[in-house]
């Protein structure tokens, strides 16, 4: 009898079962993101929306959400192009054949022509060197260098390179899955061009106002990342899935000190470790490096810089102060320890003097810097070599004197095509740092980001997160 | 052909579905188990060739280099990969860990792995590698959804071509059916059978021969037997009808015929002459009556007659019709002259009779039958024997069961087991008592009837005159008063006086359609406790009417 019950039973709600099990079935594959699907930031507001200023940070970050560049270089190795149906180059690296996805649009109004390329293409690769033949041929862009040009897939990853479109009032489009919606002073508005069930709809950028900011404790935002790691807001800690991420920023003395032997005895004696506690008070993670370049940049190196200290007390007379340009507000106690601790360890007559940040940018380029030490954080949203090492280079660098052959490297380092030849001539330029001790690196940044946890495509460790595509985001 | 697909998916559709889930599913999972194999063997396979790239990138502290290596070394089912290196003196390694992959957890649906991750003998760190089954599946369904929409469709081809045969058999039976069934609602029953062979023939040559085509054809040649005897059966029906009609219809002329020599001057011999031929010609009618009664009727209700007049009348009759049997004599015994049983006096009649012509019958030469009547102890008994040659003693046993006879060419057997069935419907018994060269006698027991009341009143109705008239003479002759009704109205405008204990018997058939049962009924729903039908028709007629006797013709005082 209850063997036949249940037979009768199951039967019976067989339909019912069967419905549970497709639902639970589907649930594995469906979940939902945020209800209103929109990806919240707290930032800074650009001023305008433009490949041109894709070099400041809080552009970048729109910019990586409105255009694609014309390649990607995601894993580090390899090119991948979202925006050309297929392309071929020839093995010396001096012709190229772009045929774009003439399918793609900036907006309703404009689409992606193989006219627009052209003229696009144009218009950065002469940027790039003005030695180039370009034309269309059927319907591919055809450009070819007269001498190998082993960079220019590299050059083309640039989102300042990327396909625009003016719109006006400071806003262009690009053929990414977002376009600028809004922009006013506080918030910076992006929709997706085509809705999807899966992923966010729409970026909004908040400006952020400080460690007050209401929005910290705001669910509807999505990345925090932009703002100050002791800013972020406990609860974020909890419910959001973290990630140690190496960020481009690099932190490093520059030491403008005339005087070949006192420089080198600063440069060698000064702790590393001790300076950076001093510095940046409170906990901090610091990441070593060897050089003035971050780990991930050609050339760079793990590890300590190399120091060697002779350990003899300097006299006093021997030198004059040697000015410690201090630019932060939060280390006045630390730092003056430090110095007070280099003196009695050194004879190093070292003299801390607190500037307002704005005051000292002014003279940071103008001759007879009033200052002898000076940290410079260098942060960069790509791995170019140039980025960090133009400390010493006249009218953009932090010294009062330049060293030459440092010059004419990196003169040369500008011109150079083959990242190989570039990677060498850096080497070049941060040996002469050392050894001319005219740099001394103090630290490469590791940060903590923080996703939600809705996200199910979070992949890391393919090059630099440094932040996120939205719209490659599904939840 | 759309049918025959549709009836095998409404017969099977469970069995198909279970069919095709159960592959899917084990063909999932199975493929699923080899994905994590094969991402496991990758792995492995890919951090063997890379082990010494990686080492060099680890060693100098290289992060992007060392997660660029980590992303070669994983594979498209490995959903994230973490390096925990070693700690050692001088490690140029800035992070605790290294992680490439998707971050996305899914604690319960994942597998977490650990391999040590090892260059030329030295473990650089431990791998631990997440593999998530619910991307696994999805992989490996995207990957078998084609083979998937084939198997459906394979499994239901394979269905349909495994079933057709069957259903094929099916669809043919259920025709051979409904044409059966619409022959019989037509009433054309007899062309079943050549119907049901026409249909057998048109089966798939598998199932000809096969215990189910044997069944339908004996089904067929039962049918067409029972088409026949349906068929018998309404002749006899009619010729039952018929019969009993013309038996119902002559007793009245006989019973006046009767009553009408008795009054004649005659010579005894011209007397019983014309007595016994009206006997016979009753008798006759009586058999019609008795054998073309329905089966299984029930049969003619007893009633209480006094026994030695109905012997005496059959034995005249006998006598006459042996008088040519030389030394053949025949006899009655009475004991009880006014010895009354419940019987039904014909019936009894043709018993005697029967035994009679069975004694004479069985006699070689001169002999004597015997027919004694006595009562003892509340019993009747009736003996009819006689000095022939007697009955061995085998045969003696068997006698009076159905169809079996002794020395009597062309006997049917029937006459002694209708004699003891009669006699043990009346509450009585038969016995056979014989002995080879001592003669054979035949003694039938009956419960001795009751003294009937007094019945010198009675009420008739009747259209007949002549059995007005036949009625009067007997009552006349046994000094009872007879009231006699021509039509229902008379009779109707008298019942009113009548006391409710009269008997009253009421014909049949009381002409313009009048029906004498109805009268009877209206009767007895007024009171009246006597009721009998004076008719030919047979008591089976009247079965739904327990409380109506029925008799024939014949007045009650004879």
């Amino acid at each position: 009898m209850q063997k036949h019950s249940l037979r009768k039973t199951l039967f019976a709600n067989r339909f019912f079962a069967c419905g549970l099990l497709s639902a639970a079935f589907l649930c594995l594959f469906l979940s939902g993101c945020s209800k209103q699907r929109e990806w919240g930031v707290l930032s800074v507001v650009p001023d305008s929306v433009s490949t041109k200023n894709a070099k400041q940070t809080a552009v970048y970050y729109v910019l990586i959400q409105t255009h694609e560049p014309i390649f990607r270089q995601s894993d580090g190795q390899n090119y991948t192009s979202q925006i050309l149906k297929q392309w071929h180059r020839s093995v010396d690296y001096t012709e190229y054949s772009f045929c774009p996805d003439t399918t793609l649009k900036f907006n309703n109004k404009a689409r992606l022509t193989l006219r627009s390329f052209y003229e696009h293409v144009v218009s950065i690769t002469r940027k790039y060197t003005p030695e180039v033949l370009i034309g269309e041929n059927g319907s591919c862009v055809v450009v070819k260098f007269k001498s190998s040009r082993k960079g220019y897939l590299g050059y083309l990853t640039s989102y300042s390179n990327a396909p625009t479109i003016d719109t006006g009032g400071g806003i262009e489009d690009g053929l990414g899955q977002f376009s600028v919606k809004s922009l006013t002073a506080d918030k910076l508005v992006l929709e997706r061009k085509t809705p999807i069930s899966n992923g966010y709809n729409k970026v909004v950028i908040y400006e952020y106002k400080g460690k007050t900011d209401p929005r910290l404790q705001s669910r509807d935002i999505a990345d925090f990342n932009m703002v100050n790691s002791g800013d972020i807001p406990e609860w974020v800690k909890k419910e959001y899935v973290p990630f140690v991420n190496v960020e481009l920023t690099v932190g490093s003395l520059v030491l403008n000190i005339p005087d070949r032997e006192l420089r080198l005895r600063v440069y060698n004696c000064l702790n590393v470790a001790e300076l950076r506690k001093a510095f940046f008070p409170g906990p901090t993670e610091f990441g070593d490096i060897g050089n003035v370049l971050p780990l991930g940049v050609p050339g760079a190196r793990a590890g300590k810089p190399r120091q060697v200290c002779d350990g003899k007390r300097m006299r006093r007379s021997e030198t004059g102060e040697i000015l410690f340009a201090n630019w932060r507000r939060d280390n006045y106690a630390e730092m003056a320890e430090f110095a007070k601790k280099i003196r009695k360890e050194t004879g190093i007559p070292l003299t801390v003097v607190n500037w307002e940040p704005a005051k000292l940018v002014a003279r940071l380029h103008k001759p007879n810097r009033p200052y002898s030490l000076v940290p410079i954080i260098m942060n960069t949203m790509r791995p170019e070599l140039s980025d960090f090492l133009f400390y010493t280079i006249k009218d953009i660098g932090y010294l009062d004197f330049e060293p030459r052959e440092i010059a004419a490297n990196y003169k040369r380092l500008l011109l150079e095509d083959n990242p190989e030849k570039k990677e060498a001539l850096a080497k070049e330029i941060i040996k002469e740092f050392e050894e001319e001790g005219l740099v001394l690196p103090l630290y490469q940044n590791k940060k903590v980001l923080w996703y939600p946890r809705e996200i199910i495509n979070l992949n890391v460790g393919k090059g630099f997160l440094e932040f996120p595509v939205v719209s490659e985001l599904r939840c | 052909m759309l049918k025959l697909f549709g009836r095998i998916l409404i017969y099977n559709w469970r069995h198909y579905a279970l069919a095709v889930l159960v592959f899917i599913a084990f063909w999932q999972a199975f493929s699923a188990f080899s994905a994590i194999r094969v991402a496991d063997d990758k792995l492995l396979t890919a951090m063997r060739q890379n082990a010494a790239y990686f080492e060099k990138a680890f060693l100098e502290g290289d992060v992007f280099e060392t997660q660029r290596i980590m992303w070669r070394i994983k594979n498209e089912n490995i959903k994230r990969i973490t390096f925990h290196p070693v700690q050692f003196e001088g490690s140029r390694w800035i992070f605790k860990e290294a992680i490439v992959g998707n971050l996305y957890d899914r604690p319960r649906a994942q597998l977490n792995k650990s391999v040590p991750f090892i260059s030329n003998g030295a473990e650089l760190g431990r791998l631990e590698y997440v593999i998530d089954l619910v991307d696994v599946n999805a992989a490996v369904f995207m990957q078998n959804y084609v083979l998937f929409v084939t198997v459906v469709f394979f499994f239901l081809g394979l269905l349909i071509l495994s079933n057709m045969g069957a259903i094929q058999t099916l669809l043919a039976i259920e025709r051979s059916v409904n044409e059966i069934n619409s022959i019989t609602d037509s009433g054309q029953g007899d062309i079943i059978r050549d119907s049901i062979k026409k249909n057998i023939a048109s089966l798939p040559a598998g199932i000809i021969g096969t215990p189910f085509a044997q069944m339908t054809a004996r089904m067929s040649d039962a049918l067409g037997q029972a088409a026949r005897l349906e068929s018998e059966l309404a002749v006899s029906k009619a010729v039952s009808d018929m019969a009993a009609q013309v038996a119902h219809d002559i007793r009245s002329p006989l019973a006046a015929l009767g009553a009408a020599a008795k009054g004649l001057a005659l010579p005894e011999e011209k007397r019983t002459l014309v007595d016994g031929s009206i006997a016979r010609m009753q008798g006759i009618a009586d058999d019609l009556l008795q054998r073309y009664r329905a089966p299984g009727a029930a049969a003619a209700r007893p009633e209480t007659c006094a026994l030695a007049g109905l012997i005496e009348q059959v034995l005249a009759e006998k006598r006459i019709q042996h008088k040519d049997r030389a030394g053949v004599k025949i006899e009655f015994y009475s004991d009880a002259d006014g010895v009354k049983a419940a019987v039904d006096p014909k019936e009894l009649q043709r018993i005697i009779s029967n035994l009679v012509n069975n004694s004479v019958e069985a006699f070689a030469g001169p002999g004597t039958v015997a027919v004694r009547l006595a009562a003892t102890d509340g019993k009747v008994l009736i003996e009819v024997k006689d000095d022939g040659k007697g009955i061995p003693a085998e045969i003696l046993g068997r006698l009076g069961a159905k169809g079996e006879t002794h020395g009597k060419a062309g006997g049917t057997g029937l006459g002694l087991y209708h004699a003891r069935t009669s006699a043990e419907s009346w509450g009585g018994s038969l016995r056979i008592e014989s002995a080879p060269g001592k003669g054979t006698s035949v003694i039938m027991e009956l419960p001795a009837a009751a003294k009937p009341a007094a019945g010198l009143r009675a009420v008739l109705l009747d259209d007949d005159l002549l059995v007005h008239m036949n009625w009067r003479m007997a009552a006349r002759a046994a000094g009872a008063d007879l009231k006699a009704f021509k039509t229902a109205e008379e009779f109707s405008a008298a019942a009113e006086t009548l006391p409710r204990d009269i008997p009253v018997y009421i014909d049949s058939e009381l002409g313009d359609g009048v029906k004498g049962e109805d009268i009877a009924k209206d009767l007895h729903g007024r009171g009246f406790t006597d009721l009998t039908m004076a008719t030919g028709h047979g008591a089976e007629k009247f079965a739904d009417l327990p409380w109506l006797k029925v008799n024939g013709k014949e007045p009650p005082w004879q």
